[in-house]
């Protein structure tokens, strides 16, 4: 087959002719994003059951256990068991959405599929940010805990967040069509999550504890793995979907 | 200009061939029509043309004046309106015609020349989930003509459309003929005069 990037039908002044080049694989994702945004924003289905999900658990998290200033090993852990399965409910519904409504070919015709990816991860990403904005600190408040490095403590659920966003809408596209796809994408999931996961809770407990020197190794390492599941993400992406 | 040419073209489903041994070109210019029963397989064969699905034998080539590329490639200068492409309920027209125009990087004007086109300018701000059958296929076939495809896919455009709708779809039927190429599947024998060339779907293969 012949060059697919080849510029043979020219825009000429005002007035819009086909041509074998589309925006840029950014500004598309930005728009797909968008569309994410406003759909969301009228339904609030993602948001509700999520934040239903994460603020049910630390409820029954913090009234079963109470206060845990001096065990650091046990509330990152807590925190990441929460934030886990709160990813879950909510990168869920990223592509089986778009399948029940049929809407997914609109994407495929329309949208390159990097485009698909890096637009749907913007907008689990920010889901899941949203969701760590309300969740963490209440975390931290009802626990009694005292966080010493606020600013790595932000940096590290960042790019944990990030990692798990971009696994996620890779994962959420290959199993859309698949039936019984939550509990599957749970299963399928934590092996991929886990090394960010474990990165995410070495140095969770760091910042929880009384020690507040934190090693920079698992921080690289996030860095890393969050680095290489987007990049993964925008190479494969193409694959799955 | 472009054309289109499928050659030995066979769709299977497990042991059971859709079609198979299908080949025509569609030059520039012209419209081509496919007739059959349900289940012949004419939505599938607009589906393989646009690359949603992958033929089981063949090939199909979209051809430009400098370059043959595959149905993947070609999307860029192909719209369609097919069954499993819906607009997004949750957005309004103007919204989801947004969409396409970002996607596609068409000027915002587009958007509102399009609502007008397909008589929906004044439910521009109405969710979609609120439209009719009729408005939900004005809203597709403006969606598929945003960017002034160079070849137009449409399955059955007339099936949910009242007289003037159907106007409306041979007013643009012509207009895409004269930029293009048209593909239309219909069972309705109606639509059959919209195209100078046919292919028959259905007969035992």
């Amino acid at each position: 087959m012949g060059n697919s990037k080849l510029s043979w039908a020219k825009t000429t002044d005002g007035e819009v002719k086909p041509t074998l080049r589309r925006p840029s694989v950014l500004r598309q994702a930005l728009a797909i994003a968008k569309k994410d945004f406003q759909s969301e924003w009228r339904t609030r289905h993602a948001i509700v059951t999520t934040l239903a999900f994460a603020l049910i658990a630390l409820t029954v998290v913090s009234l079963g256990v109470g206060s845990l200033r001096d065990e650091p090993n046990l509330a990152a852990g807590l925190l990441w068991v929460i934030m886990f399965f709160a990813t879950i409910v909510a990168l869920g519904r990223t592509f089986t959405k778009e399948v029940d409504a049929h809407t997914d070919n609109l994407l495929r015709l329309n949208a390159e599929p990097a485009a698909v990816f890096m637009g749907k991860m913007l907008f689990n990403f920010a889901l899941l940010g949203l969701l760590a904005a309300l969740t963490v600190p209440l975390f931290v408040t009802l626990m009694g805990i005292f966080v010493r490095q606020l600013g790595l403590f932000a940096v590290a659920i960042t790019v944990t967040l990030l990692t798990m966003a971009s696994l996620g809408t890779i994962l959420g596209a290959m199993l859309a069509k698949v039936q019984s796809r939550v509990a599957l994408l749970a299963v399928a999931a934590f092996p991929l999550f886990f090394p960010a996961l474990a990165a995410a809770l070495q140095i969770t407990s760091a910042i929880f504890g009384a020690n507040s020197d934190v090693s920079s190794a698992p921080l690289k390492a996030l860095l890393a793995y969050a680095a290489a599941s987007i990049l993964g993400g925008l190479l494969l992406f193409e694959e799955v979907w | 200009m472009l054309t289109l040419q499928c050659i030995n073209l066979g769709k299977a489903f497990g042991r059971r061939w859709l079609f198979r041994r299908l080949s025509f070109n569609v030059p520039q210019g012209t419209g081509l029509v496919i007739l059959g029963p349900n289940g012949s397989g004419k939505t599938t064969l607009l589906r393989l043309l646009c690359g949603l699905m992958l033929p089981t034998e063949g090939q199909v080539v979209w051809s430009t004046k400098d370059a043959q590329l595959s149905p993947k490639q070609a999307l860029p200068l192909l719209g369609a309106v097919l069954p499993d492409c819906e607009p997004y309920e949750e957005l309004t027209a103007a919204e989801n015609l947004q969409l396409l125009a970002n996607l596609h990087g068409v000027q915002r004007q587009a958007v509102e020349k399009w609502l007008e086109r397909v008589g929906l300018e004044s439910a521009k701000e109405q969710l979609v989930r609120e439209f009719s059958s009729g408005m939900k296929l004005r809203l597709k076939l403006a969606m598929a003509l945003i960017h002034e495809p160079l070849a137009l896919l449409l399955d059955e455009p007339t099936a949910m459309l009242d007289e003037q709708g159907r106007q409306l779809v041979a007013n643009l039927i012509e207009e895409q003929k004269r930029r293009g190429i048209v593909i239309i599947a219909t069972n309705d024998e109606r639509d059959a005069s919209y195209g100078e060339q046919q292919v028959v779907l259905g007969k035992n293969h």
